[in-house]
């Protein structure tokens, strides 16, 4: 069957403009090409076009968007707009637009690049759909817009977020293809390590400050505690933050030496990732288990606090559960992202193998 | 949770259809090839696409692009090939389908292939 098009049967130039504007990037030449093929008449490109790219939009947003990065950043820019809005319905706006936003620039960005810079501009489509959601509300429905103090603490969840990214710099980038094979050439294998501890040292770094500054930050709190529930539940979240500080340091990725020829380059970067392996897959153990003390005592000091003063203590054991189900979310990402250094490590065995029986 | 490596009854047929088309595996022949095997029933092919991303995401096929080629607008086809893991998915997925297919026999006492509608391309090239 012939396939090809003529002059006179490719799609009316309009129609095509729009077509390829709908599909992502990264798929676009592709998928466009295939329906040049496919073309027939201006109605069957459309009706084609109409049951291909939901399809290809829905793909890529999977891709660049796994369902738990999505909880995690859902409920960072709950609590910050939270924070300072107690309103519901102003929340879920703004939220929804935020991430909205972001997980559309996630699947229509060109570039995968993980620099701090990058991260910056992918954010300011979030920022952009909380003020376009603003602008709507501001016409609309003025008493639900957002106060002064919901913007500000948006604004610190933003931050975290950038934080969030800069630390897990694959959110809201494809998985990296063929994780099967392992690199072909020292090049291509030096590439990936340099890569691999670039990313690694930047991780642990954010990590480590993070939980000194969360420890700082969990003093002011523990000062103004009205009860001892409080107290103690403030006191071992700051000793938390230290120790989360002190354990990231303990773990950061070892540099590979210089001068290794080809075959011991890719034991040594296998042993680092299976080093990072187990310390990515115990995390629920060594890094949530220890902060589930400070907030079971926080909680239960929240809804003493309530209780004396007249007030309902649901709102303290429906931010516990919201809290352990962050928790469940982060583990099963954590157990995505270990799934994924395994993948890496079954190839490099099978690489280095392959080359012990070559040589 | 789906246990690693374990493909859906669709990614099954896509893998065949890849499987079947060696060097000439594209979005358009694979499309193809899968209506043929799922005819009389008919598939987006949007859902190929989507089914090829998860397939390639589990690391079962890998893909690449030719050069461009003036009849698609001189845009490059994305060409699939199956990799080992993938071609053992296939495989278990097939003996559980013919697994299946020996059961209901003895179940139906009868042939299930010749029984009802007969397989037949959906379309003439």
């Amino acid at each position: 069957m012939d396939r090809r098009p003529t002059l006179e049967t490719r799609p009316p130039v309009l129609i095509d403009a729009v077509v390829r504007m709908l599909i992502p990037p990264p798929c676009r030449e592709h998928v466009v090409g295939d329906l040049w093929e496919r073309y027939r008449s201006p109605l069957g490109y459309v009706l084609d076009a109409a049951r291909t790219v939901p399809f290809v939009v829905a793909s890529q947003i999977r891709r660049t968007s796994p369902w738990a990065a999505v909880v995690i950043q859902v409920f960072l820019l709950s609590v910050g707009f939270g924070f300072g809005s107690g309103r519901l319905p102003t929340i879920a706006v703004s939220v929804t637009a935020a991430m909205a936003a972001l997980v559309l620039r996630d699947a229509y960005k060109s570039q995968s690049s993980l620099s701090a810079k990058q991260i910056v501009v992918d954010l300011v489509f979030p920022v952009a759909g909380v003020l376009v959601s603003q602008i709507a509300i501001a016409l609309a429905a003025p008493p639900l817009l957002l106060r002064p103090t919901a913007l500000t603490s948006g604004s610190f969840a933003f931050f975290v977020l950038f934080l969030l990214r800069l630390q897990n710099p694959t959110l809201g980038v494809v998985p990296r293809r063929a994780m099967v094979q392992a690199p072909a050439t020292m090049e291509a294998l030096m590439i990936e390590v340099r890569l691999h501890e670039r990313l690694g040292r930047r991780a642990i770094w954010i990590e480590a400050l993070t939980g000194l500054a969360l420890a700082v930050f969990f003093i002011v709190p523990l000062v103004y505690s009205t009860n001892w529930f409080l107290r103690i539940g403030w006191g071992l979240a700051v000793a938390y933050g230290l120790y989360v500080a002190a354990i990231m340091l303990r773990h950061r990725t070892k540099p590979m030496p210089e001068g290794l020829g080809f075959r011991e380059s890719i034991a040594h970067y296998r042993r680092e990732l299976v080093r990072q392996h187990g310390f990515v897959q115990t995390m629920w153990f060594w890094y949530l288990l220890p902060g589930v003390p400070a907030i079971a005592f926080i909680m239960i000091g929240a809804a003493v606090h309530a209780a004396e003063r007249g007030r309902p203590a649901w709102p303290a054991a429906v931010m516990a559960v919201i809290m352990f189900g962050f928790g469940a979310v982060v583990h099963f990402f954590t157990r995505q992202m270990a799934d994924k250094v395994q993948a890496r490590i079954d190839a490099l065995r099978a690489a280095e193998d392959q080359r012990g029986l070559t040589l | 949770m789906a246990v690693p490596g374990s493909i859906g009854q669709f990614e099954h047929v896509v893998l065949a259809a890849v499987l079947a088309l060696g060097d000439d595996a594209y979005g358009v022949t694979i499309h193809e090839r899968v209506e043929e095997f799922i005819s009389p029933r008919t598939a987006a092919l949007g859902a190929v696409y989507a089914t090829l991303d998860r397939l390639e995401d589990k690391g079962l096929v890998t893909s690449w692009l030719s050069g461009p080629t003036p009849e698609r607008g001189g845009r490059s086809k994305r060409h699939y090939r199956l990799e080992a893991n993938g071609e053992r998915a296939l495989r278990d997925a097939t003996v559980a389908a013919k697994r299946i297919c020996d059961n209901l026999e003895r179940i139906w006492g009868e042939d299930v292939w010749t029984a009802g509608r007969r397989w037949k391309p959906a379309r003439q090239s």
